[in-house]
Order: structure tokens, then sequence, then C-alpha cells
């Protein structure tokens, strides 16, 4: 286990069962308060702090408490704004006939939270189906909604990007989706597996779809051990909340994992879900990912998302080992060989400076 | 059989509630509405459906001070809140359900 006393690891891991991150005793000085609270708002993590100093388990002065909790109040006003939106998207969706999942910040909020504040967002993110993606961008756009990025050659996001990001007319962005994540693993995953019976929540009296339990710990794993380095915090504390507090069916996990091809990435993401969060609790799935030996394919996917240099041109690269079908593979690579000139207009100066940027790239993969 | 009006939360209002503010905000409506001092209070207790003088009442409990001090304040805020369409005033007979 980590020898990290950091507060923001007790703070991040206030709640959880079984942490043996220790809050401070004493009331911090200013500087030491100072410290934690950048590393709060760094971490968006003002909702677990204020739960802290509400349950008495972090001593601070009256002035820390209203520091924080005017941090927490900005937070909040953009939560409110983002379920205002995210109402709008869904009403939009549905009139639409398009099915999808509220994925990520809001449906963690409300499904594994006891308390929807503890855990703040800054955008919405949204999951539909493969088959429907083209019409859901369409209704989208046509309802106002820009889209970020445009596609290599047309069909080529319905069958194998991540997603785009649209900008909503009160300048909050909307994430569709069509897979959990970019590159190899968001194409390994089976697609048909994030549409069974939905979880729910209400919001404003509405009932909305998000994924189940199982399918929504995966994403978490997702999200914690290949984002960021080094790993934000709450998402770990997402992990270890779903792990821990909703409770998943570890066999199910395991296999769906298995499935997927993906599982160092959820031994990793519980592994450091469990060392930084200072987790004592042994479980079946900690033992199982403190055993895990990663297959070497795995390993080395893990690795690209890891290295922060040209990542999204080296998961593009990379995904096309992952892509099943021969014509899947070569559709993939004929678009992004000679995409559309609007798209390689919108990203680069030019097809020579694409073509440079993408053979520096493959270089580095063969001499790291 | 009670024959006040009484004032209860809105059906569809977003709210998140911090230590010392509540936010609130409708699907329908651009506006987010920060409460502040006993606004948060006043808020938590139109979870049910909560008479003037009940809530009058019960804040001036609160604060420790006589309910005519309070009184004028929560008038203001259950009009505004009413306003912005985050309140519902109910009449006696809706209130028991017989409207």
């Amino acid at each position: 286990m980590s020898a990290d006393t950091s507060p923001i690891r007790a703070v991040v891991a206030y709640g959880l069962p079984g942490s043996e991150a220790w809050l401070p005793e004493d009331i911090l000085g200013e500087l030491a308060w100072q410290e934690l609270f950048a590393d709060v708002v760094r971490e968006r993590a003002t909702g677990l702090l204020t739960a802290a100093i509400a349950g008495d388990a972090l001593p601070v002065t009256t002035r820390q408490a209203e520091q924080a909790d005017e941090a927490q109040l900005r937070a909040m006003s953009v939560a409110v704004a983002l379920e205002r939106e995210l109402l709008a998207v869904v009403e939009l969706l549905s009139g639409g006939g398009i099915e999808h999942r509220v994925v990520k910040g809001p449906a963690s909020a409300h499904l594994d939270y006891p308390d929807p504040a503890m855990r703040t967002f800054a955008d919405i993110d949204v999951l539909v189906r493969s088959e429907q993606w083209d019409d859901a961008v369409d209704l989208l756009s046509k309802s106002g909604l820009a889209r970020a990025y445009l596609e290599p050659r047309p069909g080529f996001d319905r069958r194998f990007s991540k997603g785009n990001t649209f900008t909503m007319r009160s300048g909050y962005e909307l994430d569709l989706h069509r897979t959990l994540i970019q590159g190899p693993f968001g194409q390994s995953l089976v697609l048909d597996d994030l549409w069974a019976e939905p979880a729910t929540f209400a919001l404003a009296g509405e009932w909305l779809n998000a994924l189940p339990d199982d399918e929504r710990f995966l994403n978490a794993c997702f999200h914690a051990a290949l984002g960021d380095i080094p790993p934000r915090l709450v998402l770990l504390r997402d992990v270890a909340q779903l792990a821990l507090v909703t409770g998943v069916d570890t066999d199910r996990v395991i296999a769906l994992a298995v499935t997927w091809q993906a599982e160092a990435v959820v031994a990793r993401a519980v592994n450091l879900a469990w060392d930084h969060l200072a987790l004592a609790d042994k479980t079946a799935l900690s033992a199982w990912a403190l055993r895990l030996r990663p297959e070497r394919r795995q390993a080395a996917a893990i690795q690209l998302y890891l290295d922060r240099r040209e990542i999204s041109t080296a998961l593009n690269i990379a995904a096309l080992g992952w892509i099943r079908g021969v014509r899947d593979k070569a559709f993939y690579l004929r678009a992004l060989a000679f995409p559309d000139r609007e798209f390689v207009v919108q990203r680069y100066s030019g097809r020579v400076a694409r073509w440079r940027h993408a053979t520096q790239v493959l270089q580095r993969r063969i001499v790291p | 059989m009670s024959h006040t009006t009484t004032y209860v939360r809105a059906p569809k209002v977003l709210c998140r509630r911090t230590a010392a503010a509540a936010v609130l905000s409708r699907p329908d409506h651009d506006e987010v509405v920060t409460l502040r001092g006993s606004g948060p209070m006043l808020w938590d207790l139109l979870a049910e459906p909560i008479s003037l003088d009940e809530a009058v009442d019960e804040l001036a409990d609160l604060y420790e001070v006589a309910a005519e001090e309070v009184r004028a304040g929560v008038v203001a805020a259950l009009a505004d809140l009413t306003r912005r369409g985050l309140v519902e005033k109910l009449s006696p007979l809706e209130e028991r359900g017989q409207s």
C-alpha cells in the first residue's frame, strides 16, 4: 500500500468503508489548508471535502468552511445547469426514437453516492447505439448543437469512433458516445453488452436510463485506469464506490472483462483504487486484481494510453489491431490513411503535415 | 382540518444543497437560483406542504427570534419562489387532494 499520507487522499476516500486514509485531527494551518484546497479543486472533490466537514471528520475554521462551501456552491451551480441540459438532450433523443444511456458524472452522482452533491461533474455524457449514431448526430446538429470534430470519412464514426463532442447553446459540452473509450479497448469491448436492462435514476420527476451496475463499474475502471497520469483520485473513488458500496457481481464483472479483452484494465483500476485510497478490506475483486498477471497484448495497449505523447494518434493506429473483421479493418485503414479533405483541414495545416505527424508517432513507437 | 393556504416545492425542480446555500433550477428555465441565509432552511421546510405561519414559526425557533422579525422575509421569499415556479401555492382543497 502506498505510504503517501497526503490529506487529499483521505478527503477523496471520506466515507469509503475500510479506508485507512486518515483525515487530520487538528485544524490545518493556513499554508497546509490552501495546499489541500488547491488539490481538492484540481481533483474536483469539493463535494467530498464539504461532506467530510459536515460530518465533523475534518476540523476547520469558519473561514475554511466558508471557502469550501463557496467552491462547492460553484460546482453545484454547474451540476444543476448541466442536469437541466441533460434533461433537454434526453427529451430530444427520446423524441427522435434514439435509445440512449446516461454515463459517467450525473449517473454516478445519483446512482452510486448517498448524496449526489458528493460527486461533481463538468460535462454530460450520453451513449447511443452504433446503428443510431448518424441519426443521433443529425438530430443534435439540427437542434443547434455544434459538433466539434468531423469524421475522417462518412460512416467512420458510426463504425469506429468513441464518439464526438457537441457544444450546447449554453456553452456546456455534451459528449456523445458510441463506445466507452478511445483506442484498442474501445474496439474490443462488446457493444451489445452495454444495452442490457438499464439502471434508472430520477431527475426532476423524470426517469433517466443509465448503464447497469456491473457495466457502470467497468466504465469507471476504463476511465480511472487509462486516463490521467497520475490517476484522478475521484475516478478511483468511483471504482471503489461501485465495488464497495453500490456492489457489483464480481464473477460477472470478471467475465465481461475477459470477453472485452480488458482484464488488465480492470485489475489496474482496482489496484490503483485500493492503493491510492488506502483500502484495507480484501474482497474477491481486489484479490483477483492483485493476482492477475496482465496478458502482454493488453499490457502493451495500456502503455499506449499512459504515454502522454501524441496519445490520440497512437491510439487510433493501435486500434487497427483490435478491430474485428477484415472488411472493417480495411475501411478503418483507408479512412485514416486517406481521410476527407475537410477532416484534414480541421485538424492539420495540410495532408503533408498530417503524414509527417503520423510518421513521427510511428517512429516513436518503433524507437521509443 | 386546515383551511390555510400552504406552500410546497414544485415537482420538477433540480436542486443541490450545500451547508450554507441551495441551488435550484427548473428544466424549462435557463435560470439558476441560489438561496442563501435562511433561504436554504426555508427550502428544507418546503419539502412538505407548509403554511406561511408554520414556516415563520419554524424559522423563528431556528434563529431564536420573534416571529414578527422573520415574517416579512418569509413572505417575500415565498412570493419570489412562487413567481419563479420553484414553489407551488396550494389551496386547502388542493392539499387534501380534493381539487
